[in-house]
């Protein structure tokens, strides 16, 4: 689970410090919605569940 | 001398008896203790000469018994238990002599002798 | 609004709070320590800063007020390395506070309270910003204008007194407070909802915010990510920052560690904290975007609560203004307990120890408590105008990172030493306080400009080297985390390990004596059930661990001193186990020898036993010989003197001679039988007819029994056996002679065969007296005439054979014994 949990990190670590601007730099975007935050938020979700699915089998 | 041979061993009365009656003397012979008392009580002996392993009474209560006789014979201890305190024992119960088997007969018939004439 | 409204709602609220952690305490205890509430804790991370403060640095700054979150998120992914570590290490040692584990780790005096004390100081700006934000939320809602200095002042009074009834209820050596725990989790939930609530309604009400921004490039712009390297910089550090600030933060690590009851917590933890920073920070955008849109003029840190007024929500408002109280309450709850047994163990213990006040460890503790927030408000006055919020809580961020690099390196690498760590924090301090601190203070008027200038343009308080554009919180941190971390490495790398503690041992009753005084009588019963079977240096260790939970590790050492001794260390303590280890032996051989020298003597005796048994039987066979040696003699003698004895004389003379020369002969046997028993000559085992053999003994011992008159009878079964031959008939031999010895007129011989082959000797003789009948086999216990030795030899040859041989009952005499039956086998390939 370690190796795992650590690989998730470096994931999550890529996803956040992500530089955004070279890929969303437009302030709105898909449904007329920002994409910076859209983008921040799906990652920010998707590790929240990759953590459950990590973490939950004791 | 009418001498009494008191001894359980057949192989010693006989030599014994040979020999004593060769030099002259009266044998009688006793092969048990009470054997020997009923010969005392039947006469008198000027000499006994006791073996001290006897079966049944034992050869000091045969001693002290024949010493408590009006008689008193003389008392020849001959046995194989060569102890001091046998010898010691026997003459403090009045044995007038103590020999150790084994014994050279002329030693014997000297102590015999030497008994006799004491008298 | 009417602020008795506004007094009522705030206090019903927090006595609200209060009740549920009365009942954390009690009732409801195993709820408090349920996972959710774990997690929920946690998230006392999220203060008026998230609740207020995010939505004003939205609307300003734009999206980095997101990576405060992501930080947390990315070290609790790692928490599987951190929780063997941590955990178990805080557990182990009681550690309250990172202070404690740098004095555990480093074990240099100066660590822990220079790490405490510059944790307070870093922590001002911190507390700060909740009083100013709940002052501001007041005033905003009660509609009046007053200077926030009259309402700060009580507001911190009242935090400071909540705190101290939070958490100073009693002394517990593992500084848990369950309730705490269950009221702080409550209140999470709380200011989750409400503003989950607010964003809700506001979006429900007036839309989505991003088709009105249209126009407004300078709100659009805040809709972007940061496009430089400054920028860039700024969302990493923050992101790092805040990752270590969730580590180091004094409350952070009260709840996540010391409050911990299971460590599988952070099983859920890991996920579900995230996701509630995710969704806190959910309504931030739209909030701040309608804040700008609606409400330009307005102080953007109070739009979560101006918003709902502005849409006509009182009661929404209220909401709002007491999520944000609450989320302001429980951060300085915590945070101050967290510093107040901070100032406790590491600045007061030493000189409480030394004036003798230690009992009332939690008097001096709310003292803590209320000076800090003193110091707090102080710092607010001082420097609190002319700051936002976020920008407040962030220089407090950087201070608390300064703790980790000695943190994480000590807790990582074995090379860091208590110099490294030392100079690391002293040079993070001092950066941070020439780039952060300073400036604050200079900032607001109460300092020189100078410091915000410097003495030298390579100087620069917020540009040191030449650097420039990058946000003062982002420079500070990288130069002080540069310098902090290449100091801690650098100095390390360059110093000894440090040699290890000396340790300490001591006596139960003296240490139970000691807890009983510094920590009442609980923790003494605790003690003593726990250190019952404990030497006296792990018991030692137990009283340290269980002191150093509430005064402090250091003060712990110290009052340990008096009632222990010192164990030698390591190195010392090899050669004091050797020494040990060496008289144990000595002892070892001590014993040996004793032992050795009594068997010595127990064979001496039986050595002289024996000898004296071998006199005896020198005596018995010296005996035993003279008899029949007198008759040989004498025998002989006269033979020899008497040539011309009569035939038939001399033919008697000569059959005794010849039976004693027998006797003698067979004496010397039996003595010789006796002797080999002794050595131990093998068995010649041989196919033996016993039968037969019975048939030769008797013919040996037919003079004998004529001789004396005895009838012989016989009744023989035809018997084989494999045994020695010769031996049975040594035993059949003296069996008979002994017969012959005794016997009256009629000796009988019996040989049958069932199991085993049986012999049997009978004699009508006078018997064996009673008293003898158990010695009529021992050695020389002759009594009638015999060597003595004759039933002994029979039985030790018997049982040679492996038989058995016994006197039985009746009259006369009648000895018995048996051989085993065995046959020879075939070597048929199997059991031979």
């Amino acid at each position: 689970m370690k190796e795992r949990a650590l690989a998730l990190f470096l994931l999550a670590l890529f996803l956040f410090l992500f530089p955004a601007s070279l890929v969303f730099p437009a302030p709105l975007g898909p449904q007329g919605l920002p994409p910076l935050y859209l983008y921040l938020y799906v990652s920010w979700g998707l590790v929240v569940l990759l953590a459950y699915l990590l973490f939950r089998r004791s | 001398m009418r001498i009494l041979v008191v001894d359980d061993e057949e192989s010693i009365l006989v030599p014994l008896e040979f020999l004593l009656k060769k030099a002259g003397h009266q044998v009688v012979l006793a092969r048990t203790g009470e054997e020997a008392l009923e010969a005392l009580s039947r006469g008198t002996f000027d000499l006994m000469v006791l073996d001290l392993m006897l079966p049944g009474m034992d050869g000091f209560a045969v001693l002290e018994r024949a010493k408590a006789l009006s008689q008193r014979p003389k008392v020849l201890v001959l046995t194989a238990r060569g102890r001091e305190a046998d010898r010691a024992k026997a003459l403090a119960l009045g044995a007038e002599a103590f020999m150790a088997k084994p014994f050279g007969i002329q030693d014997l018939l000297s102590q015999v002798e030497e008994l006799a004439g004491g008298r | 609004m009417n602020p008795l409204v506004l007094l009522l709602s705030l206090f019903l609220y927090l006595g609200l709070l209060f009740l549920v952690a009365l009942l954390g305490e009690g009732r409801w205890r195993s709820l408090a320590q349920s996972p959710w509430a774990y997690t929920l804790s946690l998230a006392v991370y999220a203060t008026a800063w998230t609740f207020m403060g995010s939505v004003g640095w939205a609307a300003t700054e734009g999206a980095s007020f997101l990576p405060i979150y992501l930080g947390p998120t990315l070290v609790l992914l790692l928490w599987p390395f951190l929780q063997e570590r941590l955990l178990s290490l805080a557990r182990a040692h009681r550690l309250t506070s990172w202070a404690d584990f740098l004095y555990l780790r480093f074990g240099h005096g100066l660590l822990g309270p220079l790490a405490a004390g510059f944790l307070v100081v870093g922590l001002l700006p911190y507390l700060a910003l909740q009083l100013k934000a709940i002052a501001q939320a007041f005033l905003f809602l009660r509609g009046e204008e007053e200077p926030l200095t009259d309402i700060a002042l009580p507001t911190a009074l009242l935090l400071a007194l909540f705190a101290i009834l939070f958490g100073t209820r009693r002394l517990d050596p593992s500084e848990r407070h369950q309730g705490l725990v269950l009221a702080v989790a409550f209140e999470s939930l709380v200011k989750l909802l409400a503003l989950l609530l607010v964003g809700g309604v506001v979006l429900w009400q007036l839309g989505s915010p991003f088709p009105k921004l249209q126009n407004r490039p300078e709100l659009l712009s805040l809709l972007l990510p940061p496009e430089d390297l400054a920028g860039y910089l700024e969302w990493a550090s923050l992101v790092l920052l805040s990752g270590l600030a969730f580590l180091f933060l004094p409350r952070q690590f009260h709840v996540s560690v010391v409050e911990n009851t299971d460590p599988q917590h952070l099983r859920l933890a890991a996920w579900a904290f995230p996701l509630y920073l995710l969704l806190i920070n959910l309504p931030v955008l739209p909030l701040a975007l309608f804040g700008r849109l609606l409400l330009p003029e307005g102080n953007p840190d109070l739009y979560v609560l101006a918003l709902p007024l502005e849409l006509g929500n009182g009661p929404l408002a209220l909401l709002a203004f007491l999520g944000g109280v609450s989320a302001a309450t429980a951060m300085v709850v915590v945070e101050s307990l967290a510093l107040s047994i901070l100032i406790s163990n590491h600045l007061l213990s030493p000189l409480l120890l030394r004036f003798r006040a230690l009992g009332s460890l939690l008097f001096w503790r709310r003292i803590s408590i209320l000076t800090v927030m003193l110091l707090a408000y102080l710092y607010f006055r001082l420097a609190g105008e002319a700051y936002a919020l976020v920008a407040m809580g962030l220089i407090s961020f950087v201070a608390v990172a300064q703790l980790a690099p000695a943190g994480l390196l000590g807790l990582f690498w074995k090379g860091a030493t208590p110099q490294g760590a030392l100079a690391g924090l002293l040079g993070g301090i001092a950066v941070w306080a020439y780039t952060l601190f300073l400036p604050a203070l200079a900032r607001s008027g109460w300092l020189p400009p100078f410091f915000l200038e410097g003495p030298h343009p390579l100087m620069r308080p917020e540009g040191l080297l030449g650097v420039r554009g990058l946000d003062p919180v982002t420079h500070g941190f990288l130069a002080s985390l540069t310098l902090n971390l290449a100091l801690t490495l650098g100095v390390s790398l360059f110093t000894r390990r440090m040699a290890l503690q000396e340790e300490r041992t001591g006596e139960v009753e003296e240490l139970a004596a000691l807890l009983r005084r510094v920590l009442g009588p609980e923790a003494e019963e605790s003690f003593r059930h726990q250190a019952r079977a404990l030497p006296g240096r792990e018991a030692a260790g137990l009283a340290e661990t269980l002191l150093a939970g509430s005064v402090g590790p250091a003060t712990a050492k110290l009052l340990l001193l008096s009632v222990t001794r010192a164990v030698p260390p390591e190195a010392l303590r090899e050669e004091v186990e050797e020494a040990a280890r060496e008289s144990r032996e000595l002892r070892a051989y001590a014993q040996a020898l004793e032992e050795a020298r009594r068997e010595l003597a127990e064979a001496y005796e039986r050595l002289k036993a024996l000898d004296q048994a071998k006199d005896e039987l020198l005596a018995a066979v010296s005996h035993e010989l003279k008899t029949p040696l007198t008759a040989v003699r004498a025998l002989a003698e006269i033979l020899e003197a008497n040539p011309d004895l009569s035939e038939e004389e001399r033919g008697r003379f000569v059959s005794l001679l010849t039976k004693e020369t027998v006797r003698l002969s067979r004496l010397v046997e039996e003595i010789l039988a006796y002797t080999r028993l002794q050595a131990g000559v093998p068995l010649a085992r041989s196919p033996t007819d016993l039968r037969a053999l019975a048939v030769e003994a008797l013919a040996l011992v037919e003079p004998l029994a004529r001789e004396r008159g005895i009838t012989m009878e016989s009744h023989l079964a035809e018997v084989q056996t494999l045994t020695d031959r010769d031996r049975v008939l040594q035993v059949l031999l003296n069996l008979l002679h002994n017969a012959l010895r005794h016997a009256r007129s009629r000796v009988r011989l019996e040989l049958l065969a069932n199991q085993e082959a049986l012999f049997r000797v009978s004699d009508d003789g006078p018997g064996v007296p009673p008293q003898a009948r158990t010695l009529v086999f021992e050695p020389f216990q002759s009594f009638s005439g015999g060597t003595g030795l004759g039933l002994f030899l029979a039985r030790r040859l018997v049982e040679s054979l492996g038989g058995r041989i016994w006197l039985e009952e009746g009259e006369g005499a009648t000895f018995a014994f048996t051989l085993p039956l065995e046959v020879e086998h075939e070597d048929s390939g199997g059991r031979r």
